[in-house]
């Protein structure tokens, strides 16, 4: 998705302009953050198929609400919000799936350019319950700060700091197990 | 023990792994937003999150305003509606301090209630379904 796909839907129809600069500012907002956004919604999901569909989905349901985002507040922050609660959404639809994802879904664990170290902590990151792993990925793929984390997720600061100190635990213990 | 060290080293190791996304779900996602902006909706953003929180925040702010002079303007307009006649309290006042058995107040049975008779209404002072245990001095 690039900035000429925008200028493209702007000049082949002039008389919305409204929309298109709307479109445009979204587009730009989107650029920076997309990768990232793509990624954490990948390492929720435990590597699962469904990451296209949910990111799909956060893009379009944040596109149609843009016009409700409020610009004094972090675009970055608003669409992870939007993504978590997607992400949220998902594991509450498929709990049944959950475990047959842990399970498939972890590209990781096939692919052999990874080094033995980065592994565990995926290992480690996939025995976490989602909303654990969500809290982790938040804080440690994307460098949200724990104020960021509860402005996502709606959580609690005390509860983030307990998932984190939880998340922190277990990847230690699978990194000494290791050692 | 975690130390800053370690925190930096998941950091490290978690970043390590990260995917491009697929150029066809880039392309499935662009064409389904052209659809979206070339359709006459509500998408322009006429009016933003804020402006938006605050016309809500001053129009809830206005009802309650209204609703509560439209009550204050009733009650002056109309008080006997407000009114209500205070039922005689019947049974045996004992003595000042004051105790009463087995009477009627307001239309409920209370056990022992207290009035306070410097009051020429008898006002109730204070009504217990249980039995008063004090005693006069």
């Amino acid at each position: 998705m690039t900035l000429r796909s925008v200028s493209r839907v702007t000049d082949s129809r002039p008389e919305q302009a409204p929309p298109n600069e709307a479109a445009e500012r979204f587009l730009q907002s989107l650029e920076p953050v997309k990768k990232n956004l793509y990624n954490f919604i990948l390492k929720s999901l435990n590597f699962s198929h469904d990451t296209d569909d949910i990111y799909q989905e956060t893009l379009l349901k944040a596109f149609r609400y843009f016009h409700s985002f409020d610009p004094e507040r972090s675009f970055k922050t608003w669409l992870f919000t939007i993504a978590h609660n997607l992400v949220k959404d998902h594991f509450k639809s498929s709990r049944s799936l959950v475990l047959l994802e842990n399970v498939d879904g972890f590209a990781v664990e096939t692919d052999a350019s990874i080094p033995n170290n980065v592994r565990d902590i995926y290992r480690a990151a996939a025995e976490l319950n989602p909303r654990h792993r969500e809290v982790f990925f938040l804080y440690y793929y994307n460098e949200f700060t724990i104020s960021e984390i509860v402005d996502i997720t709606s959580l609690t600061k005390v509860n983030v700091k307990f998932i984190l100190h939880r998340a922190r635990k277990a990847v230690k213990e699978m990194m000494e197990v290791r050692q | 023990m975690i130390n800053k060290n370690m925190d930096k080293e998941i950091k490290q190791r978690v970043q390590a792994v990260e995917q491009d996304i697929p150029r066809e779900l880039e392309e499935s996602i662009m064409k389904e937003l052209e659809q979206i902006a070339s359709t006459p909706g509500p998408l322009p953003d006429f009016m933003s999150g804020t402006k938006k929180k605050t016309l809500l925040y001053v129009g809830t702010l206005a009802a309650a305003a209204s609703l509560l002079l439209a009550v204050i303007l009733l009650v002056t307009a109309f008080p006997s509606l407000f009114q209500r006649e205070r039922a005689a309290a019947s049974g045996n006042v004992v003595e000042d301090g004051v105790f009463v058995d087995s009477a009627q107040v307001e239309g409920v049975s209370a056990d022992t209630f207290i009035i306070d008779q410097k009051d020429p209404d008898m006002t109730i002072v204070w009504l217990e379904k249980a039995p008063i245990t004090t005693k006069k001095s």
